[in-house]
């Protein structure tokens, strides 16, 4: 299940990828595209006891940017436990985790990122993205340094979960009502 | 999809990719991880958050210490 979890770390990750893909082409084309990917996902999760079918797939079209921000989310809840919180599997060592989280980090920032650059926050949030942003990146140095102290760092891993929750919770926003 | 839109998504693809194949890398069973994976993780989570400052135009952080 650890391995699961970690799976979806990647999966998140590319489905943020591909979300921002979606958002900064205006053709329905690639929206499309999007939704038969889903199909994917889905079975995907299925393999590990997850039920996402109330994603993408099983929706209509019309549908699909309103639940893409539902699904976002849970990936990223999934992918956050296998980043952050998994550090005493026994497959994942804490190196690993770290490397895993710093890396979603990077993936989701630089999203918010091309984001801003195409004008599609609301500047009202900026703010609050850039302490968020300038936090996880604090928290993730300290974790660094603490693995090069040969410690684990638990706390800064459950403290990093939670921005980079926060930080999905703006692209989230971004993708239910775009500039 | 006008150029602009192109030259993000081009920008946003060649920034993430090393992170992607990375995290791949990361979670991938008995791959083994190095300092030099940690210093990359690192530094890509720094060049990301640098990257956001500059499109945010907010202050960069001060490097630590």
């Amino acid at each position: 299940m650890e391995l699961a979890t970690s799976i979806f770390a990647v999966v998140g990750a590319l489905y943020t990828l591909a979300l921002a893909i979606v958002k900064l082409t205006p053709t329905p084309r690639d929206d499309a595209a999007l939704a038969k990917v889903s199909p994917w996902l889905q079975g995907l999760a299925k393999l590990f006891g997850l039920d996402l079918k109330q994603g993408i797939a099983s929706a209509p079209a019309s549908q699909v940017k309103l639940l893409a921000p539902v699904l976002l989310p849970a990936l990223f809840a999934v992918a956050l436990v296998a980043s952050v919180a998994g550090c005493t599997t026994a497959r994942s060592t804490p190196q690993s985790q770290y490397v895993a989280a710093a890396h979603t980090y990077a993936v989701t920032v630089q999203a918010l990122t091309t984001a801003q650059q195409a004008g599609q926050l609301n500047p009202d949030n900026l703010p609050a993205i850039t302490a968020a942003v300038h936090t996880g990146r604090e928290l993730l140095d300290a974790w660094a340094a603490a693995l090069a102290a040969g410690q684990d760092a638990p706390d800064l891993a459950a403290s990093l979960q939670g921005i980079l929750a926060q930080l999905a919770h703006y692209y989230q926003a971004t993708l239910e009502n775009p500039r | 999809m006008n150029p602009t839109s192109v030259l993000l998504l081009l920008d946003l693809l060649v920034k993430v990719a090393p992170s992607v194949v990375a995290l791949v890398d990361a979670v991938r069973d008995g791959h083994a991880i190095t300092q030099a994976d940690i210093d990359a993780a690192t530094a890509a989570a720094h060049q990301a958050a640098d990257g956001w400052d500059a499109a945010a135009g907010a202050e960069p952080e001060a490097p630590r210490e």
